[in-house]
């Protein structure tokens, strides 16, 4: 067998490593993707008191530490069996939706549009951000640049800092907000709808008005027709901060809804020889492999898996973007990876509309920011949806609510198998009988980065920028050729 | 002329030897505090950010110095390196949505954010970055005082310029 290693993947959270590996006949046989793991989390939580989790969990990860640390602090009220009061619980909202717009904005215009507006087949050195300003203008980049503090400020004002926040309490928020500051909330919030709006225009000119670019979104290499989870609100509309987990099948139609506490009775890992990471799947339909369809308990989270699972979103601008989407794209579950960018867009819309009306809400000022836990711990659950998807906390205590047992389960460990299924497809297309095609690297980057894996990005990797790398080994592992850029 | 000066550790303090940034500017503050540096208006500060999230952080200082946990094979844990930007050797810190401190700079400065003319980072080498913990291994634990010191010294020597 011979193994193709593209090592590491530019422009995405801490290292990634691609291995293809090839058959006999030189086509792709397996393909896999090698992250550092960090380890001994568990270990290092058991024996803390819990209140101390959402201050940790935040530093897991360097990306979305809003998103652990809410869905750590929504553990904690499940596991003191307490309901935080109205206005906390819009603080919360508040906050979150601040932190998918800074999360979005980030990978919309850093990682997705320079494929885009530079083309999938620029040169790595002028196919970044940086080229991607130079071709629509320095004031794009600005308000780039400007929504993102913005975004990044509202977190600070609810947060209690500007990253690893800090307002998490079970039963509430340690902190209220003041008419000055929720003001200043509503002015921010006002920017980021128009900046949604821009951002939406943007896509529509660079991306859609042209035809190549609409036929590689929707074109079989980037086609991955799975299952897909995300939360949805009582009126199945797509939700960030809470509500119920659902999933359809390739065809849309719903196959279960469950709250976070049940995850385990939905969700099973199932373990390859060839790899030492887990696919998680659906129970109720089985492993199969890293197949799609109906037949197969591969599922996929995500801004475009959010999307698939709803019925709708909850603002008027951002449900505007969202059919144009379905009907661009055409109805029902969309399978083209590639569409996470465009869902992302509508979800910026979502985020910034609902940050406005939340800001606008009579009783976000209000001092009633905490109920009191008084219950005994044993058990809690949680579960949010990240910017990069689904995202479930498990904890166990003792009576004194001392921490015994932890289980995190994040986007990109839902995404194994997509993310592996859309890498070889990818691959596939690109390297028949052992000859490699010109444009490999960047296909296959650009399927791995629609998902926006997160990895154990706590890591370091100085230096950075590093160009993709592929090795080619023979049967016996030698190392044969190694390719740059 | 005073200098406006930042030094800025970065990390994450519970994984092991990813926290030597932190650690070490820690101890430099603390001996700032004994011994201040004339002629340089320094600001020590810690975060856990990088790529984009720097330039807040970096806005409206003459100069930066960057000290952050290295994970390179060919670096022995708790050496210390000068990172050389210009060369093309980005910085892809923990919290990096993709975009290394070169490209981050040139954004900011594309945009006209007012970044620090002179920006020096340096890498100290780890041994183990990957395991939660609250303690550096011990080769990166003993050579936090010295590169405290270097890095000190290094600060007078700005100062005099």
């Amino acid at each position: 067998m011979r193994r193709i290693t593209i090592d590491p993947v530019t422009r995405l959270e801490g290292h990634g490593k691609i291995e293809i590996f090839l058959n006999d006949d030189g086509d792709v046989e397996n393909v896999y993707f090698q992250v550092p793991e960090l380890r001994g989390f568990e270990k290092f939580c058991v024996g803390r008191p819990a209140e101390e989790m959402p201050r940790i969990v935040s530093r897991i990860c360097g990306v979305c530490p809003e998103a652990h640390h809410l869905c750590s602090t929504k553990a904690l009220d499940n596991l003191y069996g307490v309901q935080p009061p109205s206005a906390a619980v819009k603080l919360r909202e508040l906050f979150y939706c601040a932190h998918q717009v800074h999360s979005h904005i980030a990978h919309f215009y850093v990682l997705a549009a320079p494929d885009f507006v530079l083309g999938p087949h620029a040169e790595p050195a002028i196919r970044n951000i940086l080229g991607l300003i130079k071709r629509v203008g320095a004031e794009v980049g600005s308000e780039v640049i400007k929504h993102r503090s913005y975004a990044q400020r509202v977190q600070e004002i609810i947060g209690g800092k500007a990253t690893h926040p800090v307002c998490g309490l079970p039963g509430g928020v340690s902190k209220s907000i003041s008419e000055e500051e929720r003001r200043e909330i509503e002015a921010l919030a006002r920017s980021c709808v128009e900046f949604g709006e821009l951002s939406a225009r943007l896509f529509d000119n660079l991306v859609l008005r042209k035809e190549e670019y609409v036929d590689l979104i929707t074109g079989d290499v980037y086609s991955s027709p799975t299952y897909y989870m995300g939360l949805v609100d009582d009126r199945n509309r797509m939700s960030f901060y809470d509500g119920t987990v659902r999933v359809v099948d390739p065809e849309g139609e719903e196959v279960v809804r469950f709250p976070a506490r049940d995850y385990l009775r939905h969700i099973a890992e199932a373990v390859e020889p060839w790899t030492y990471l887990k696919f998680p799947y659906l129970r109720e339909v089985g492993w199969r492999g890293l197949v799609g369809g109906k037949g197969s308990g591969v599922y996929c989270v995500g801004p475009l898996a959010r999307l698939n699972v709803a019925e709708g979103v909850s603002t008027p601008r951002a449900q505007e973007e969202y059919e144009k989407m379905y009907s661009t794209l055409g109805g029902g579950p969309i399978h083209a990876v590639l569409a996470n960018h465009w869902a992302r867009i509508v979800e910026i819309l979502n985020a910034a509309e609902r940050m406005l009306e939340l800001s606008r809400d009579e009783e976000i000022t209000s001092d009633e920011v905490r109920t009191v836990p008084t219950g005994t711990p044993r058990e809690g659950f949680a579960v949010v949806e990240a910017p990069r998807g689904t995202l479930f906390h498990h904890y166990e205590t003792d009576e004194e609510g001392i921490i015994t047992r932890v289980n995190i389960v994040v986007a990109t460990t839902h995404n194994n198998a997509p993310i592996c299924m859309s890498i070889k497809q990818a691959a596939a297309a690109l390297i028949r009988g052992g000859e490699v095609s010109e444009g490999l690297l960047n296909m296959v980057e650009m399927a791995f980065r629609a998902y926006d894996p997160c990895f154990g990005c706590a890591t370091h990797s100085l230096p950075g920028d590093m160009p993709l790398e592929v090795r080619i080994y023979d049967f016996s592992g030698r190392l044969r050729e190694t390719l740059r850029r | 002329m005073t200098v406006r000066a930042l030094l800025l550790g970065l990390g994450n303090t519970i994984l092991t030897d990813d926290g030597v940034g932190i650690y070490v500017v820690r101890a430099v503050a603390q001996r700032l505090e004994g011994e201040p540096i004339e002629g340089l208006e320094l600001d020590v500060r810690q975060a856990s950010v990088g790529g984009l999230g720097l330039l807040d952080l970096m806005a409206g200082y003459g100069v930066a110095i960057i000290v952050d946990a290295l994970a390179d094979e060919r670096v022995r844990p708790g050496e210390l390196c000068r990172v050389d930007l210009a060369r093309g050797a980005g910085h892809e810190a923990f919290c990096l949505h993709g975009v290394g401190l070169k490209t981050a700079l040139e954004l900011g400065r594309s945009i006209g954010q007012a970044l620090p003319e002179r920006v020096e980072v340096y890498g100290v080498g780890t041994e183990d970055v990957t395991t939660f913990g609250e303690e550096c291994t011990p080769a990166v634990r003993a050579a936090i005082p010295a590169v405290a010191g270097r890095l000190y010294r290094r600060l007078r020597a700005l100062a005099r310029e």
